[in-house]
């Protein structure tokens, strides 16, 4: 939000208030009704203690129903449908805040008023050694409850004039948008024999969502009112025996588009119409960052090394490519051996071990810590920035510049909370000295790392469980499960006002 | 716990309780400083930053009753019933005794259940 302690102690710009700030101001001896440009229209503190006093409860209902249907006269085939409604009504908390140049944060209630519901329909076949199951679901989502809303002071910065969105008055703001999803789901088996099957999928689905009406008074409209995403995916999978070796290999490719859900914004900063805006010349595309190629492959196989030993191998890709070349392409290896084994009649183990590399995870390549100009002779892995050299060049003019065009290009180290290597370690044996005592004890270890960020994560949970069955009518269980997360990150703290 | 009290009659009843505790650590390491308009200033320094060495370690406790059943009417007509009491207590507020620095009454309690009637047909 831009606060910097400089400023903040200087008493200048941006300052952040609430309304308990505000309550407090206007109670002073000498009261303070303006902070930061920011005058508030109504009773900070009276809006403070209804927050306080709020409940913010929501309560949720389900209904279900499934049936099944075989006519006499088609044995060969199941009728599926179904229906699923659930409603959430009560009222949550939700938060707005103002900027340029004070910025005021402030809660206020919103009602809920949800409705989901599901219809599915569908049929499964069996014919000979071929199965084939498909079926409809339409899900539609409502938000019946009142728009909260806020009052939104005038942005003071000279730079505000084509800052649409916060004009001085009582704004809409946290619209839960309507929603409705088609899916079509297409599933084939083939049996070839005992040992050996082939399946194969297809999915499609389309989710629309209503986009929200921008407010009275605001002199723009949106291109479309509706976001549309597409999802569809095709995949196999083939499994065989060869005598002690139980194989399958998978494959599978999904891809989500959004077209129509493209940012559009322009490239010329600098020349302003009579009203002082900005062109509306939108030249530059934003692809959303949900479009996306997905590609997977995985390989499986079991080896019995003896009577109730196995052994399990196995390989997956995944290869994410993102339509925004910001975001760029996920790459993940991962690699799987587990030994099963039925010890002894009273005692079974399982233990596993997983490692996965990622190359790009999600990463923000020049996400943090300013790079170029003149290297700090203090910390030789960090560089500084002079602002004033950027001045006159790229839209900025001869007294200020832009974020975008010298800040944040200059930026070198990657931004990313997410590993691109992990391991992953499991354990658990279960004892069962008689039929009707049984203990298990599990323990999971997991470390990832990102050495690029100087991220990394520790992960130990440890587990009993027993399960005692005094007479045939009476069950008992008690379990105790330890928790244990370290992590070491980076942490970045911006420098700057904005 | 699950008991066949009658024929009809299935009983469960079960208790949860969670501990969670956290802590964390800063350390600051001497870092650029900022130029602006041709002078070189920190607003505050690594050195003032590591001065700061106590932090609120965040805790909680959460207790969870429930109780329900099952009643089968008859081999096809059944209802099933369960209601569940649920207490947050956090540790962090001062005015639990627990860390400063931290904002808001967090404790709370809740109560909730289920009713289903089924028919298999």
């Amino acid at each position: 939000m831009g606060a910097t302690a400089r400023e903040d102690t200087g008493g200048a710009q941006p300052s952040v208030t609430t309304d308990k700030i505000f309550g407090e101001l206007a109670a002073l001896p000498t009261p303070v009704t303006s902070v930061g440009g920011v005058t508030l229209p109504y009773d900070a503190a009276a809006a403070y203690t209804q927050e306080l006093n709020n409940d913010y409860i929501v309560t949720r209902r389900e209904t279900n129903t499934e049936t099944s249907l075989t006519l006499p006269t088609l044995p060969n085939i199941t009728f599926h449908a179904g229906m699923r409604i659930e409603t959430r009504q009560g009222m949550e908390q939700a938060i707005g805040l103002s900027k340029c140049d004070g910025c005021h944060v402030s809660a206020g209630s919103k009602d809920i008023d949800e409705r989901t519901e599901d219809f599915t329909f569908g049929a499964t076949g069996k014919f000979g050694p071929l199965t084939v199951e498909y079926e409809y679901m339409n899900r539609t989502f409502d938000e019946d409850g009142a728009t909260p809303t806020r009052y939104y002071e005038d942005a003071g910065n000279p730079s505000a004039n084509d800052q649409l969105l916060y004009e001085d008055g009582y704004l809409e703001y946290a619209r839960t948008p309507d929603s409705e999803k088609d899916s079509h789901f297409l599933k084939a088996r083939y049996d070839f024999s005992s040992n050996t099957t082939l399946s194969a999928s297809y999915t499609k689905a389309d989710i629309e969502s209503d986009k929200s009406e921008p407010a009275s008074d605001i002199s723009y409209s949106l291109a479309n009112d509706t976001l549309k995403t597409e999802f569809e995916s095709f995949g196999g999978k083939l499994a065989t025996r060869f005598g002690n070796l139980r194989m399958s290999v998978r494959a599978n490719t999904y891809s989500i588009d959004a077209d129509s859900n493209i940012v559009y914004r322009r490239s010329d900063l600098t020349t302003r119409d009579d009203n002082n805006l900005l062109s509306f010349d939108l030249d530059q595309e934003w692809d959303p960052a949900e479009t996306r190629d997905v590609d997977e492959f995985g390989i499986d196989a079991v080896y019995r090394l003896a009577q109730g030993t196995t052994l399990r191998l196995g390989y997956d890709y995944e290869n994410i490519d993102r339509e925004d070349a910001e975001l760029g392409e996920t790459e993940t290896n991962t690699f799987k051996v587990s030994l099963k084994s039925r010890l002894s009649k009273q005692l079974s183990a399982r233990i596993s071990y997983k490692y996965q590399d990622i190359s790009n995870p999600l990463d923000n390549p020049t996400g943090i810590a300013q790079g170029m100009g003149t290297q700090d002779p203090l910390n030789p892995g960090l560089w500084f920035v002079d602002t004033a050299n950027y001045l006159g060049i790229d839209n900025n003019s001869a007294t200020t510049v832009w974020y975008w065009n010298s800040v944040y290009p200059n930026r070198t180290l990657e931004a990313t909370n997410l590993p691109d290597t992990v391991h992953e370690a499991k354990f658990n044996t279960t004892w069962a000295p008689q039929a009707n005592l049984a203990a298990t004890l599990f323990a999971r270890i997991r470390y990832e790392e990102n050495d690029d960020v100087g991220y990394d994560q520790t992960t130990y949970v440890p587990g009993i469980s027993f399960w005692y069955a005094p007479s045939d009518k009476i069950n008992l269980t008690m379990a105790y499960t330890f928790s244990k997360q370290d992590t070491e990150n980076r942490i970045c703290v911006g420098w700057y006002h904005g | 716990m699950d008991v066949q009290a009658t024929e009809k009659l299935q009983l469960n009843a079960g208790f949860v309780y969670n501990k969670a505790e956290d802590s964390w650590d800063w350390d600051f390491a001497e870092r650029a400083s900022l130029i602006m308009g041709g002078g070189a200033y920190n607003y505050d320094s690594w050195v003032q930053n590591n001065l700061i060495d106590s932090y609120s370690d965040l805790s909680y406790e959460q207790y969870q009753f429930t109780v329900g059943g099952t009643y089968n009417f008859t081999e096809a007509f059944y209802t099933t019933a369960s209601a569940t009491y649920d207490v947050f207590k956090s540790d962090n507020h001062i005015f639990d005794s627990g860390e400063e620095y931290v904002y808001g009454d967090e404790d709370g309690t809740a109560y909730y259940g289920y009713v289903g009637v089924g028919w298999n047909f």
